[in-house]
Parts: C-alpha cells; sequence; structure tokens
C-alpha cells in the first residue's frame, strides 16, 4: 500500500503538470472564445441562439468520446491537442451561457442611464454591464475551471498525461491507491484554480489591489508549476541519458511506446522501456491510450512501438472474420499490416492472450458444463469487456454455440473476473493470461469448433522506428521470450500481489535473462 | 438665427414628431423653447408622450420629424454622444450606476470629458454640498447604501457635474415621498438660482410644475394642448383637459385651507 502511494508520488509531478497544462490551457482558450462571443450574442438574438445551441450540443457528448472524436478529427493526432481542443469545447458553454445571461441581465434602466451620461456603446459595455456581468461570468469560468478540471483525467485514453493516468492505469491493475488518488489530486486541483479565480472575482468587485496582485502571484505560481515540471524532467532524462554513453544504437534517439488501458499492456510497456533505455533511446510513455487510438497512432508514427494481439488486429484492421489457424493469422496480419501501414511486425512475445469463456469451478459443475457448447439454452448472463460484444468472434460464438438466449453484460474488464467468483454473472470472457484466472479458481471452456481467433501478442514498429534497425534489434531478444505461463505470473504479481507494472517487468525481465 | 438669439435660446423644439413601431403617434408637431436660465415644464397624464419629447432632445430616441436646436445647432448634426455630455439628464428612477460610489456616478460625465483628477476631485465634493450631502459621508458610498432622496440628489449632482447649460429631468421627483419631494423640490430651485441652468422637467403632477415652472406644456396624446406661464394656466386655461389636470391641486389647497379656517 505505501508501497503504491510511494509510486504514485514519483510521477505526480509529471501528471499533475500536465494536468495542469492541459487544462489551465483549455480554460484561457475557452475563455477566450466565449467571452468575445457572449459579447456579440447578448445583443444579437439570431447569434445567441445558435450559439448557445452548439455549446450546448457539445456539452452533452459524453467527454470520453469527445476526447476520442477528436483524435481523428484532427487526422489521427494524439496527445496534448486533441485533448486541448476537446477539453477547450468543453469549457465553452458555462462562459458563452453566463456572459450572455449575465450581460442581458444588466437592468436596463442602467444601461439607458450609461447612453444618456453619454458613454458610447463601447464605454457602457466595459464601465457598466460588464462589471454589472461580472459575478454571473465569473460563476460561468468557475463552473468551467471544475468541468474541464474534472474532464482532463480523460486526456490519458487520447494520449496525453494527466491525473487520468492513475486513474486509468489504477482502474485495469486493480490498484485503489492509484485511482484514489489520482481522484483527489484533480479534485484538489479544481478547487484550487476555482478560489484562485473567485478571489479574483471578490478582488475585482472590491477594487482590491492587494487582493488582486494576491490571486495573479497564485495563478502565476500555478502556470509555473505547471511549466516547470516537464522542463525539469526533459532535463534529467537526458542527463540520464548521458550516463549511458557507452551503450550502442539508440543513444539520445527518442522512442514513444504505447499501451492499451490493461495490466498486460502496462507491463509490456514497461519492458520495452527498460530494453530500448539499455540502448540508450530516450523513453517516452504513452499508457492507456484506446484501442484504435494506439493503431492509429502507431500507422501514423505518433508513437513508435506496442504490442498487439494477431485476433485484434484480424478483425479490426484486416476485417477479417474468418479462422484460417494461428500461424497464418500472425504470417497475413504482419504481411497486411506492413503493406497497408507500414507497420513493421517483429513476430509474436511468445504467448497468446485470448478470449476464454471462464466460468467459477461451482458454477461450472452446477451446469455441468466444460465446454461452450453446453451453456446452450442455459440463458446465462456473460460479462465481457464492451469490445468483445461488437467484434465476429461474439456473433461467431453465439450462432455456433448456440448462445442466442445468453445475455450479454458489457463492463469494464477489470470487474469482470471478480463478477463471475461471485455469482453476478455466469460466464466471462476472460483474457486467458489473467493471473486471476488461476488466483479466483476460473474454469476456462473448451472451443471445440475453433471460433474463437487466436491472439497471439505481437510487437509492433511504427513506420518511422521501423526504418531504424537500431530499434527492432534493441526488441528483438523479447521475440518468442515470454511463455503464457510467465505472462500470467507477471498479471498475477500486478492484479492480485499489487505490484507496480514496472516491479512486475522487472522480474519478467529477470525471467528470460535480460 | 442672429447671434443673440443664440445666446437667448438655450433649447428651440419645432414641429417634433415620432412615430414608434406599430402606429403610435407619441409626439405630434410639438414645440417649445426654453431660454438660458428658464425651466419648461412639460405636464400631462402616463403615455402622453412627455418622455418621448425629453429624450429627443438628446437624442436617447431618434426624432422622426422636426427641429430641435441646441444652442442654436442642430443636434442631428452633431454627435449623439458629445450632445448628451453637454446636457445633464435625470432620469425617471434614479438611474445610477449600481456598482460605483457616488462620487463615482457623479464624476462619469467629466471623466468622459477628461478633465483631470483633481479637478474631478473638486467638483464632486462641490456638487455633493450643493445637493446637501456631507461628501465625507457620501463620497464612497454606494447607492443601495443611501435612501431614495438621497439617490436622487446624486443623480441631480451627476446631472450638472459637467457644468451643463441645460438639464432634463424626466419625473425626478415623483418617486418621493411628500415630505422628502417638498424638501429637494426646495433645493432644486435654490441650486437653479445658484447656477442658472435651463431645465425641461416632465412631470404628471400639476402642483410641482406651477412650483417650479417658469413655463409650462401641457401634453395630451402626444399633443400640446396648452403652454403658458403658471398664472396663464391657472387664470386662463384654454382646454378642458388644463381646467381638469388644475383641479387636484386646486382642491387639496382648498382642502386644507378649509381645516386650517377650522381651527
Ligand atoms: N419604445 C417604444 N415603442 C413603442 N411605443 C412606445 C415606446 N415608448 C413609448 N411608447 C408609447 O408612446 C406613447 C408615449 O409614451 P411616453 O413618451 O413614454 O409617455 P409619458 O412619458 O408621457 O408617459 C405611449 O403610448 C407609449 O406606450
Ligand atoms: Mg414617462
Amino acid at each position: 500500500m505505501s508501497d503504491q502511494l510511494a509510486e504514485a508520488f514519483t510521477v505526480l509531478p509529471q501528471y499533475l503538470s500536465g494536468h495542469m497544462r492541459l487544462s489551465m490551457a483549455a480554460i484561457i482558450c475557452a475563455i477566450l472564445i466565449s467571452l468575445p462571443l457572449g459579447i456579440l450574442a447578448a445583443q444579437r438574438q439570431w447569434l445567441a441562439g445558435p450559439a448557445l445551441g452548439v455549446a450546448g450540443t457539445l456539452q452533452t457528448i459524453p467527454g470520453l468520446a469527445l476526447l476520442a472524436l477528436m483524435v481523428p478529427v484532427l487526422g489521427g493526432t494524439i496527445g496534448f491537442a486533441p485533448a486541448f481542443v476537446a477539453l477547450t469545447l468543453y469549457g465553452i458553454l458555462p462562459v458563452l451561457r453566463n456572459t450572455i445571461v449575465g450581460l442581458q441581465g444588466v437592468d436596463p434602466v442602467v444601461r439607458e442611464a450609461a447612453r444618456g451620461v453619454g458613454m458610447t456603446a463601447r464605454q457602457s459595455l466595459i464601465e457598466v454591464e460588464l462589471p454589472l456581468a461580472l459575478p454571473t461570468i465569473v460563476a460561468g469560468i468557475r463552473t468551467a475551471v471544475v468541468w474541464v478540471v474534472g474532464a482532463a483525467v480523460l486526456a490519458t485514453p487520447v494520449g496525453a498525461a494527466s491525473l487520468g493516468n492513475y486513474i486509468f492505469a489504477g482502474l485495469q491493475t486493480r490498484n485503489w491507491t492509484a485511482v484514489l488518488f489520482g481522484c483527489v489530486a484533480s479534485a484538489l486541483l479544481a478547487i484550487l484554480l476555482d478560489q484562485i479565480v473567485r478571489s479574483y472575482e471578490i478582488a475585482a468587485r472590491r477594487r482590491n489591489r492587494v487582493m488582486a496582485g494576491l490571486s495573479t502571484l497564485a495563478g502565476l505560481v500555478l502556470i509555473g508549476a505547471a511549466l516547470a515540471p516537464g522542463l525539469l524532467g526533459n532535463a534529467a532524462r537526458t542527463s540520464s541519458a548521458g550516463d549511458m554513453a557507452d551503450a550502442i544504437g539508440l543513444e539520445g534517439r527518442v522512442v514513444v511506446v504505447g499501451a492499451k488501458p490493461f495490466t498486460e499492456q502496462f507491463i509490456l510497456a514497461e519492458l520495452f522501456q527498460r530494453v530500448l533505455e539499455a540502448e540508450g533511446a530516450l523513453v517516452r510513455r504513452r499508457d492507456g491510450l484506446g484501442s484504435t487510438v494506439v493503431f492509429d497512432a502507431l500507422a501514423d508514427s505518433e508513437i513508435g512501438v506496442y504490442a498487439d494481439y494477431s485476433g485484434t488486429l484480424w478483425a479490426n484492421v484486416l476485417r477479417r472474420t474468418d479462422n484460417p489457424g494461428r500461424h497464418r493469422i500472425i504470417a497475413e496480419t504482419s504481411a497486411a499490416l506492413l503493406n497497408d501501414y507500414g507497420i513493421l511486425s517483429l513476430g509474436s512475445l511468445g504467448f497468446e492472450n485470448a478470449y476464454g469463456f471462464a466460468m467459477s469451478r461451482a458454477g461450472a459443475d452446477r451446469l455441468g458444463v466444460t465446454s461452450i457448447a453446453g451453456l446452450a439454452g442455459e440463458g446465462v448472463i456473460i460479462g465481457a469487456d464492451s469490445e468483445f460484444f461488437v467484434r465476429p468472434e461474439w456473433t461467431g460464438t453465439r450462432e455456433a454455440y448456440g448462445l442466442q438466449d445468453a445475455t450479454p453484460r458489457p463492463m469494464d474488464s477489470t470487474f469482470m473476473y471478480g463478477a463471475v467468483r461471485d455469482g453476478q454473472v455466469d460466464v466471462i470472457t476472460a483474457y486467458t493470461t489473467d493471473g486471476r484466472i488461476a488466483a479466483y479458481d476460473l474454469v476456462i471452456l473448451d472451443d471445440p469448433r475453433g471460433i474463437l481467433p487466436p491472439y497471439d501478442a505481437m510487437i509492433l514498429l511504427s513506420p518511422e522506428a521501423a526504418a531504424d534497425d537500431a530499434v527492432a534489434a534493441a526488441l528483438a531478444p523479447l521475440v518468442n521470450a515470454i511463455t503464457p505461463d510467465l505472462m500470467r505470473e507477471a498479471n498475477r504479481r500486478v492484479d492480485i500481489d499489487g505490484q507496480t507494472p514496472e516491479q512486475a517487468a522487472a522480474w519478467l525481465w529477470g525471467e528470460i535473462g535480460g | 438665427m442672429s447671434p443673440a438669439a443664440i445666446a437667448h435660446h438655450v433649447l428651440r423644439v419645432e414641429g417634433l414628431s415620432k412615430h414608434y413601431p406599430g402606429g403610435i403617434l407619441a409626439a405630434d408637431n410639438v414645440g417649445l423653447t426654453a431660454a438660458a436660465g428658464e425651466l419648461i415644464a412639460i405636464v400631462g397624464e402616463s403615455g402622453s408622450g412627455k418622455t418621448t419629447t425629453l429624450k429627443a432632445i438628446n437624442r436617447l430616441i431618434e426624432p422622426g420629424a422636426g427641429t430641435i436646436l441646441f444652442q442654436g445647432r442642430d443636434v442631428m448634426s452633431l454627435d449623439a454622444h458629445d450632445l448628451r455630455r453637454e446636457i445633464g439628464w435625470v432620469m425617471q428612477g434614479d438611474g445610477l450606476f449600481p456598482h460605483l460610489t457616488a462620487a463615482q456616478n457623479i464624476a462619469v460625465t467629466p471623466r468622459l470629458l477628461k478633465w483631470t483628477p483633481a479637478r474631478i476631485a473638486a467638483r464632486v465634493d462641490e456638487l455633493l454640498e450643493l445637493v446637501r450631502l456631507d461628501p465625507a459621508d457620501f463620497r464612497d458610498r454606494l447607492p443601495h447604501l443611501m435612501s431614495g432622496g438621497q439617490r436622487q440628489r446624486i443623480a441631480i449632482a451627476r446631472a450638472l457635474a459637467a457644468e451643463p447649460p441645460l438639464l432634463l429631468l424626466d419625473e425626478a421627483f415623483s418617486a418621493l415621498d411628500p415630505v422628502t419631494r417638498a424638501g429637494l423640490q426646495e433645493d432644486f430651485v435654490a441650486l437653479r438660482k445658484r447656477l442658472q441652468f435651463a431645465a425641461v422637467l416632465v412631470t404628471h403632477d400639476m402642483a410641482e410644475a406651477l412650483l417650479l415652472a417658469n413655463r409650462i406644456l401641457v401634453m395630451k396624446d402626444g399633443r400640446v394642448v396648452q403652454t403658458g406661464t403658471p398664472s396663464d394656466l391657472v387664470n386662463r386655461p384654454g382646454d378642458p383637459y388644463v381646467t381638469e389636470l388644475l383641479a387636484a391641486p386646486a382642491k387639496q389647497a382648498r382642502a386644507v385651507a378649509a381645516l386650517e379656517q377650522a381651527q
């Protein structure tokens, strides 16, 4: 537990500064857009309606979807840019709405008084209407601050470091300390920024220079804090690369390692980082990327390397639904990736992480089943990650084994193992390398008709990384090096024993003779 | 117009008409003049076009037809903002800026005219004293911390701040209780004696007009039904409507007199 807490604190500067940079940039930009727009719209109903309509519609898009949508909108770019754009859009509505409401709420008598004493429209706006609307506008800014800082945790799946990295990684590795840490840190940040904005408003209303100065100072300190760790971090990394001057091949080269949001991927990313750094590379990490985001990012060389599974690529990228067998699938997938995307597959890591229909031993005994075929007509509830139910193998399994009466229940993969153990669902589509299969004494049902495709873990290099033999050479020792048992044990260490992915990767590296 | 006439008439309104959308003819061929230092009262019931006439003078509304000369200059040829800075304006309701102190409210027009801070500060104190409010006490007070009468005094001070030759007042005393109103009216007479500005005072209260005005314009349905001095109106009412308007103050005066005799 305290190990996890210590680990959480070591990455805090990076995640916190990423989070602050992102949310502050988005808030400032949202204000710069919505304040002038709100001022224009307050006097023009034809503009106010559509502007509020568009902003309101953006607001109803779930934050995660809005962030994910920005990746294709920005032509496949991941990282800061899509998160920044999405969060800016997210922050526009409250400021826009409150600017319009605040300005329209100014007593017409007061507005006429401003004209009557000889103010121009501009003077009236600046000296009378905006000051009177200020409390309402500031309330809108404060809402935007809280929303944006909160939503910024969703930047993790699109590849921008934020406090969401704690939450997403923690959820997948059952590290509740990390989840809580991320939540508390982002809540504290939201409260802090909110209070700075609030004290600014009070200072403005009371025309209190000292208070305004202090709020400005606090704001500047925060901006400094947002920028500084990034710079320090870079400096530290550069010097550590300097220490490795005797390493060969990759010194000084930046390689970005990606990972999808679950334990095995985090461990493999740690392993890739270890191997690459040993050759002198400067490794950047993009953890917790969405399944399609990570592939697009690789194709665009936004990231350099990650591990993906043959069955996933077969269905999602090659759009194939047949199952010609494990080795053909690897070979055909590798060829297609190179041909169509310039992505280089180094081959299998040596283990398969397939979907397997798993039940608790008691549940399997009660139904007397050892194979998926035995589930037909039993009306079982099947828990699986939401991706599974839209894959062809679900349709295939359902047709082949007569599971039409089964109830799909999509859920986060973290929770499905406990759910089947506790009898909340009857069957789950477990990942066959998950440590919890053994720990919870789950039974994997046979697939006699071979419907579920193989899922060999493959090392993939982006076109840019593939152009340099040194990257491939550095990662080559990992090819076919990890047995299913080793991977299962490494996963178990994180999911059950509460080790960090880094610790599990270090153990794994030791086992495979690094 | 001769230079003498320009000096004589601060304000001359001729043939002013104003149609509002919806076909209401709010002002119909209205004419009036105000010599330097003269107070003209416009009297009429609610909706008779008083405010419309008043606002046309400083172009808070654009007149439809007619000419309005301010110090001999056609107001339509002037920049509207400059014009309003030269004419004091006390609107219906006090119209103070709620986020500004008394001093800041009074200083608004001088600031727009780019007076020096020292001159503005001196003028603010001078005006607070003229409207009989203690500068030390009131300078930094926000409007919501003042009584209705005090706010109205600040509104008058604000209108007079830039030393305008003409003041426009729209029901400036109407919202006050009778005692406060009487006190303020008295002070206003004294103020005018000292500063010698001309004024157009809109009111629905004939008694107030009789008390304050040099000349009275009676309006009904957008038209001027009679113009004259208070004594002209009282002694030679030219229209049944004028008689009707005069009846109320006369009746009140008689009632009070009768009670006094009964003592
Ligand atoms: N902005 C406006 N639009 C349409 N009609 C108006 C407007 N302002 C005033 N009116 C109408 O013009 C007439 C005169 O109004 P006003 O000059 O305010 O009268 P008064 O000040 O004597 O009460 C009234 O019938 C009123 O309803
Ligand atoms: Mg009126």
